[in-house]
């Protein structure tokens, strides 16, 4: 049997990660030396952790116990352990052990970060769009941003919310701002596990800007047969985002949008889920 | 009016195929023909994967893609930050060979870079004054002239 | 969630230990894990004879052809093979760059791929 060496650090590029290199052999013998360094781990507040099993050719039924129990008291705390670049045959002994129900695995260390920060942390993601303020991008934006929420796992319908959230505001800032040829829209996605927050921004034009914040202020007050085409997009929004918020100055209009995410009766899931749009 | 668009995301492949399609339906949207597109689509998915997979492991890296569409042409410019400087040198030895059995000797990335030079009209990496590494492409509307979009000069 | 991909598998009736697998959607680096261990697990089975339908194969990239050139190899190896049929234009463009078109066994249809096993 190798002897076990455990090099620990904090991962490099996301130091508040906790980086495991297993080296050598997980026997029996090793469970007691394992829990003495979780243990530590857990004194200093370190509760997300990556295992590296590259260089594990062997391991024990009962370090797969310890590993279970030393991820449960992580969970408990808010954290979580994956283990990354598990070998054929350890992957084997998990699926014979039923401990691949259990743990979280990836293939690498960036999947591993991830996951951490996406379901532990509930770190949103960044998506940042700036583009030439014409009509015929809309179809394509919009249909990027709901195939990006449907990789997120949303919901169906939540999705066609959104996508026509991003149309009509995309619209909004397109038709009604100050729109030169070296001016651009910006558009920020924020997503995590729960919830989308969306903000365009665009230079304002003068004229529209009393009718926009009218049309605002009266949103409550409005006939949807009577209103121009900008009040029902801005009614139509309002209705299915969660949150809406607009502010405006001589510098710039800015609308944000927050949704959140919808529980389904039904809820789809699988390799299968979803279809992107072409 | 000159199109352009600048996307940036984080440095994960679970977004590349939203990015590729995006890109792709733009040239559709912008009477590039199909066969086009779907090349279009190869070329931004290699570049991105390499992007994604060569890039920083930091939770905040982003990917940068910059698509300028012109009349005849689609210019895409992929950036990303970190990277390691033996895969800068690695994939710049790559993009220099034209022997494909070198390629594929290299570089485990080295068959996605070939179709990127082989599907582009003309393809250049550079190391950026803020560090990151960027690949530009650009690929010209195929005609009668040049149905491969390819730079003949 | 990774790029949309599904495959069918069917058992071929003229043949032992062929099945006809159809791919559908898109292969790319998003999904070639999990192709990799269903396809895998096929071959470990004992069913090393194997006809791909690529008729509702929209997309694959250098990634995805590493995988499908890995199982004509490992296909191969174990006293069987790996057939590929129906691939579409665009597809057949991109094996055909990356120089895979002598290495993999490509029919115009189901049909003759079975024939030839």
């Amino acid at each position: 049997m190798e002897k076990l060496q455990i090099n620990i650090s904090n991962h490099r590029d996301s130091p508040d990660i906790t980086l495991m290199v297993f080296k050598g052999d997980l026997d029996a013998g090793m469970v007691k030396r394992i829990e003495r360094e979780f243990a530590k781990l857990n004194a200093l507040g370190r509760i997300l952790i990556i295992a590296d099993f590259s260089r594990v050719k062997f391991i024990s039924s009962p370090v797969v116990g310890e590993l279970m129990g030393c991820r449960e008291r992580l969970i408990e705390k808010g954290g979580n352990l994956i283990l990354i670049k598990l070998s054929k045959d350890i992957r084997q002994k998990f699926e014979l052990m039923g401990a691949n129900q259990v743990f979280d695995v990836s293939t690498d260390e960036k999947t591993a970060i991830s996951k951490l920060y996406w379901e532990n942390q509930n770190k949103p993601d960044e998506v940042n769009l700036s583009f030439t303020p014409n009509l015929n991008l809309v179809p394509n934006i919009r249909t990027f941003i709901s195939n990006i929420v449907l990789q997120k796992g949303y919901p169906h319908k939540d999705v066609f919310r959104i996508e026509t959230i991003v149309d009509e505001i995309c619209n909004n800032a397109i038709e009604h701002g100050e729109n030169g040829e070296n001016d651009e829209i910006k558009l920020k996605c924020l997503i995590d596990k729960f919830k989308i927050d969306l903000r365009v921004t665009n230079k304002t034009n003068d004229k529209n800007v009393t009718q926009l914040q009218q049309l605002i202020d009266n949103e409550d007050k409005s006939n949807p047969q009577q209103d121009s085409k900008r009040g029902r997009g801005i009614r139509l929004v309002k209705m299915l985002s969660s949150s809406l918020k607009v502010e405006i100055s001589r510098q710039g209009t800015m609308v944000q949008i927050t949704k959140y995410k919808e529980k389904e009766t039904h809820p789809e899931g699988g390799l299968n889920a979803g279809t992107i749009k072409s | 009016m000159k199109n352009s668009i600048k996307l940036t995301f984080p440095g994960k492949l679970e977004y590349i195929p939203a990015i590729r399609k995006f890109v792709s339906g733009v040239a559709m949207s912008n009477k590039f023909s199909n066969k086009f597109a779907f090349r279009l689509e190869i070329i931004v998915d290699e570049i991105c994967n390499n992007a994604v997979q060569h890039g920083s492991l930091s939770a905040a890296a982003q990917v940068e893609v910059l698509v300028n569409i012109d009349l005849d042409a689609m210019n895409i410019s992929v950036s990303d930050s970190g990277g390691k400087m033996k895969d800068i040198k690695r994939l710049k030895d790559v993009l220099a060979l034209t022997n494909k059995e070198e390629i594929e000797g290299k570089f485990e990335r080295g068959r996605g870079m070939d179709i990127v030079k082989t599907l582009s009209s003309d393809i250049h990496l550079n190391v950026l004054p803020n560090g990151r590494t960027e690949i530009k492409v650009i690929k010209f509307r195929e005609n009668l002239q040049n149905p491969n979009g390819k730079v003949t000069n | 969630m990774p790029a949309q991909l599904s495959l069918k598998i069917e058992d071929i009736k003229e043949k032992n230990n062929a099945k006809m697998i159809s791919f559908i959607g898109d292969l790319d680096a998003t999904n070639v894990e999990d192709i990799l261990e269903n396809i895998s697990s096929l071959m470990n089975e004992g069913f090393v004879n194997i006809v791909a339908d690529f008729s509702k194969l929209r997309y694959v990239n250098s990634t995805g052809l590493g995988i499908i050139l890995h199982f004509s190899k490992v296909a191969k190896e174990k006293g069987g093979s790996f057939k590929i049929a129906n691939v579409n234009e665009n597809v057949y463009e991109i094996i055909d760059i990356i120089g895979a078109t002598t290495l993999l066994d490509i029919f115009e249809n189901v049909t003759e791929a079975v024939q030839s096993l």
